[in-house]
């Protein structure tokens, strides 16, 4: 019989740690981040120009998909990402599942999320996961073993209902939720307004929208998506929207 | 960067395409997966638009040329947008569970990270290896008898899959002579796969090599292909080139071997992939050739389609991909997600695939505008670029400012729609809005029908109902008088909530531009749905004034903007901002949003729908809206005054805690908030200390 491996010793904490709180949570801790960050996508993206003293890159590292007997499976990156030396760096992990499942084995998916999280050099990680109602609860007991199977902060994107009108995410161990005002219709981009405290740090924004008509005094930090690939072109533009965005 | 390629296999059937974003809707526009794949399939292709999955670009390609698709195509691969069901870790993780001591892992990442370029993963343990061992440990439980040695078996296992993702290598131990030779065998297989995981690639080369030669070793024939599989990542991990000639000459060894069974398939296969790889505008070509054939089986073809999405995803293939004359079908789909020179193919090519691109890009104003117009409209409705070609041909005729015939061919298309997807008769209705003749035909055309509704509402009856799109909300909010819009609201023309919503913005509108009479109008249509609203509807004297603000304060759906969105409101709301007109256009003078393909949602209307004095009066309803404020500021003089002068009016604590909580959760941008929100609270505090509603105000905000 083989010695124990690493992986015994994580399914071991995934399985039977998950009663006990074995040290002080550490997704909600600050997400040390520069004050714009560039979503690359699932895509080829040369970032070599990046200035990476004012912005970094939320790469999208992977896809989590559930089954529909709630088990989950990754697909990572597998496109070039290229980066200047020193760019400060989060790993997003999308997850999608299908219309009807069983409930959300948590174990595995928090095991998975982890490998991405504690890759080094990166900053923490934030999950990408546009939870339907019946679905709520899996993300918040994700949410709450991630706080404490992570020594990275966990940051999330969120729907702008959540971060408005549901606000079930107060009270949750997350870094920050980062409310995505994209593709919203007509005014709600406009005039939206992020009552949950969770939600007030920072703001995620097309390049190819309208964006809210004002700042919030709140908004920390920019997320930025762009629908094709960056180019020096559009990191410039983006940037003097972004400065002129009062 | 060739490994993602090099390590096909599973990835040939993978790929997804990710939603960007995480949309709420809603969607009026086509989406990446038809709405009805099998109508899709058979040639009623609907709005062609670069949103859909390279597989069903690659199938409407098919179509354009007049070739039909096998029904019993293998839909589910083909044309797959939704999560697939787990397979490959969850099959061996299941078999492993029936071994209880030493547990299963609870996960297992197939993906190894890549050291060069950073951040980047490549599928290192595919599917059906862990398909195999689960396989095995069933066959073993039975074969062995020993049920140490099963266990003994299944933790080396785990060693060889821990390798899959982690960069500290791990090697099962060897067995002594002494073990039975099976058991033997299968260690031995073990650890070359453990070598092999680990990217030991030489040491794996040579334990396959030695298992393959070994005449008792059940692992001999799938050692064999091993060989070839481990030359092959020389390639692509350490860039060996010279490895890839090895890598042939043993896959087509073991492509010829009649004794290998499946394996013998899967290595022709392999051959193949080299062939991609060496000579891919050649296997581009007898891809798109595969494409056309006339009557292919229909797995043949669903493989082709997924073998061709692959390329035109892969990293890989993107210099074969960017070549002049890279084959038709790739070059196709290439133009349909860009528009590059889409008309200057259509004059060399002529054929209808070739049409239907150029139409999808065209502009009104280009020259070729009339002859592609002639084309399109040549079509007969069995076509299947005959909804992409409509749409688009009318959209060309109203760039050129056309309406009387765009109207008479909408009208025609819409009276025989039945079977076109909405998101197509979406498209023409917009269309047919933009042609409208006056203000009740804009009307007629303003509702749409939501896409895809069901995947953000869990099946939530009524959610893909019409309700307005974005281009009528905005004539509605920024061109249109209070008068039209309380005509908008009782018109009949509009679905009852989106009727509702116009009521509720035209009585706000009333409200702040204080005129009682067209609040009263907007009021019986409210009332019926909220009988409880109606002693705060009124809004002519300055008690009426208060309990409207109160009523105010108490429903944020009170907005003066129409909502686009669901029936059911997905988006909840909150207190509104001070009203302004959206900039029509980006900085750059790119339309600001479409409403449908290359359709700009904001526009002005024409005098027959809205005359000037009506513009004019719409204009200066906006700026007395824009001056009037956001909520906060509208409702705290009208609350504050009459709390001041009536005291004991027993609804005035409860509408000073309101006005709190208004600037608590409403437009926080105001700069009178703090002010608003302090002077409610504190007169609260003074004047009512032991009022319910003083308890629940512990704070004030700005």
């Amino acid at each position: 019989m083989g010695r124990p491996t690493g992986t015994y010793i994580l399914a071991a904490i995934a399985l039977t740690g998950m009663i006990c709180a074995c040290g002080p949570a550490r997704s909600a801790d600050r997400l040390d981040l520069p004050r714009i960050m560039l979503w690359a996508w699932e895509r080829p993206e040369n970032l070599s120009f990046l200035d990476s003293q004012k912005s970094g890159v939320a790469f999208l590292a992977g896809t989590a998909v559930i089954g529909a007997d709630g088990s989950t499976r990754f697909r990572l990156r597998t496109q070039p990402l290229v980066l200047p030396a020193g760019a400060a760096v989060l790993p997003v992990v999308r997850i999608e599942s299908p219309l009807s499942h069983a409930a959300i084995e948590v174990a595995p998916l928090v095991l998975g999320l982890r490998q991405i999280a504690e890759v080094p050099g990166v900053r923490g990680i934030q999950i990408d996961f546009d939870a339907r109602r019946s679905e709520q609860p899996s993300y918040r007991a994700l949410l709450a073993s991630m706080s404490k199977y992570t020594s990275k902060p966990v940051g999330i994107t969120a729907l702008a209902s959540w971060c408005e009108g549901d606000r079930w995410l107060n009270g949750e161990p997350v870094a920050e939720a980062v409310p995505m005002f994209f593709r919203m219709g007509l005014n709600e981009s406009r005039n939206m307004q992020m009552s949950s405290p969770a939600c007030r740090s920072s703001i995620g924004l097309s390049t190819d929208e309208p964006w809210p008509a004002q700042r919030a005094a709140t908004i920390q930090r920019i997320y930025l998506f762009s629908p094709r690939a960056w180019t020096r072109e559009e990191y410039d533009r983006t940037l003097r929207r972004v400065e002129s965005w009062k | 960067m060739t490994r993602s390629i090099w390590l096909m296999g599973a990835a040939l059937a993978g790929f997804l395409l990710f939603a960007c974003s995480p949309d709420v809707g809603p969607f009026f526009t086509p989406l990446a997966r038809p709405e009805d794949q099998a109508a899709f399939n058979k040639g009623r292709l609907g709005l062609l638009t670069p949103a859909l999955t390279k597989e069903n670009e690659l199938i409407a390609f098919r179509l354009l040329n007049g070739l039909a698709v096998p029904p019993d195509i293998d839909k589910p691969k083909a044309t797959e947008a939704t999560p697939a069901e787990p397979g490959g870790p969850s099959a061996w993780l299941a078999e492993r569970k029936t071994i209880s001591t030493p547990p299963a892992p609870a996960y297992i990442s197939a993906y190894r990270s890549d050291s060069t370029p950073q951040f980047v993963y490549y599928l290192n343990c595919l599917d059906n290896a862990f398909e195999t061992a689960a396989r095995t440990l069933a066959d073993r439980r039975r074969t062995y008898g020993a049920p140490d040695a099963v266990t003994a078996w299944a933790v080396a296992q785990d060693q060889v899959f821990a390798n899959c993702s982690s960069n500290k290598p791990q090697y099962p131990e060897s067995l002594n002579s002494n073990a039975p030779v099976l058991i033997r065998a299968d260690r031995e297989y073990q650890i070359a796969s453990a070598h092999f995981y680990a990217e030991d690639l030489d040491e794996a080369e040579r334990r396959y090599r030695a298992i393959a030669e070994d005449a008792q070793s059940p692992w001999r024939q799938v050692a064999g292909y091993m060989v070839g599989r481990t030359l092959l990542r020389e390639v692509s991990l350490k860039n060996n080139t010279e490895a890839a000639a090895k890598a042939r000459d043993q896959f087509t060894s073991v492509a010829q071997d009649k004794a290998a069974g499946s394996l013998a398939i899967s290595a022709g296969r392999m051959v193949e992939h080299l062939d991609a790889i060496e000579h891919p505008d050649n296997f581009m070509a007898a891809l798109s050739k595969q494409l056309l054939l006339p009557q292919p089986q229909p797995e043949a073809l669903a493989d082709t389609l997924r073998q061709s999405a692959y390329i035109l995803r892969a990293t890989s293939f993107s210099k074969a991909l960017a070549q002049p004359n890279v084959a038709e079908a790739f070059d196709w789909v290439q133009t349909l997600e860009t528009g590059q020179q889409a008309l200057e193919k259509w004059k060399a090519k002529r054929s209808l695939p070739w049409l239907t691109v150029s139409l999808i890009y065209a502009s009104g104003k280009e020259p070729e505008a009339t002859e592609l117009i002639q084309q399109a409209e040549r079509l007969p409705p069995d076509s299947p670029a005959f909804g992409t070609a409509a749409y688009n041909a009318i959209r060309l005729r109203i760039e050129r400012g056309e309406t009387e015939q765009p109207r008479r061919q909408l009208d025609t298309l819409l009276a025989n729609k039945d079977q076109q997807p909405d998101s197509l008769v979406n498209g023409w209705r917009a269309e047919r809005m933009r042609v409208s003749a006056n203000f009740p035909d804009l009307l007629r055309w303003a509702s749409r029908k939501p896409i895809g509704a069901e995947y953000f509402f869990d099946k939530t009856a009524g959610a893909d109902e019409p309700v307005l799109a974005e281009d009528a909300a905005f004539i509605l909010n920024y061109k249109t008088p209070l008068a039209k819009l309380n005509e908008a609201a009782h018109s009949g023309s509009l679905p009852p909530w989106s009727a509702s919503d116009v009521a509720l913005s035209a009585w706000v509108r009333a409200f702040m531009l204080n005129q009682p009479a067209a609040a009263s109008q907007a009021a019986s249509i409210l009332r019926k749905d909220h009988a409880d609203w109606l002693p705060g509807l009124a809004v002519s004297t300055d008690a009426e004034r208060f309990r409207a603000a109160l009523l105010i304060a108490l429903h944020h759906e009170f907005q003066p903007l129409v909502p686009v969105d669901y029936r059911k409101h997905f988006q909840s709301g909150s207190w509104w901002c001070t009203v302004s007109e959206p900039a029509v256009e980006s900085p750059g003078g790119a339309p600001n949003l479409m409403v449908a393909w290359r359709l700009p949602a904001f526009f002005t209307p024409s005098e027959n729908v809205i005359s000037k004095e009506e513009a004019s009066a719409a204009k200066s309803e906006l700026e007395r809206l824009n001056a009037a404020g956001s909520a906060p500021s509208f409702l705290a003089p009208i609350i504050m005054a009459w709390a001041k002068q009536h005291p004991d009016d027993p609804l005035v604590p409860q509408a000073l805690h309101r006005l709190v909580f208004v600037v608590r959760y409403g437009c926080r941008t105001g700069n009178a908030n703090g002010r608003i929100s302090k002077a409610a609270f504190d007169l609260l505090h003074q004047r009512y200390p032991d009022s319910e509603w003083t308890k629940k105000t512990p704070y004030w905000f700005n």
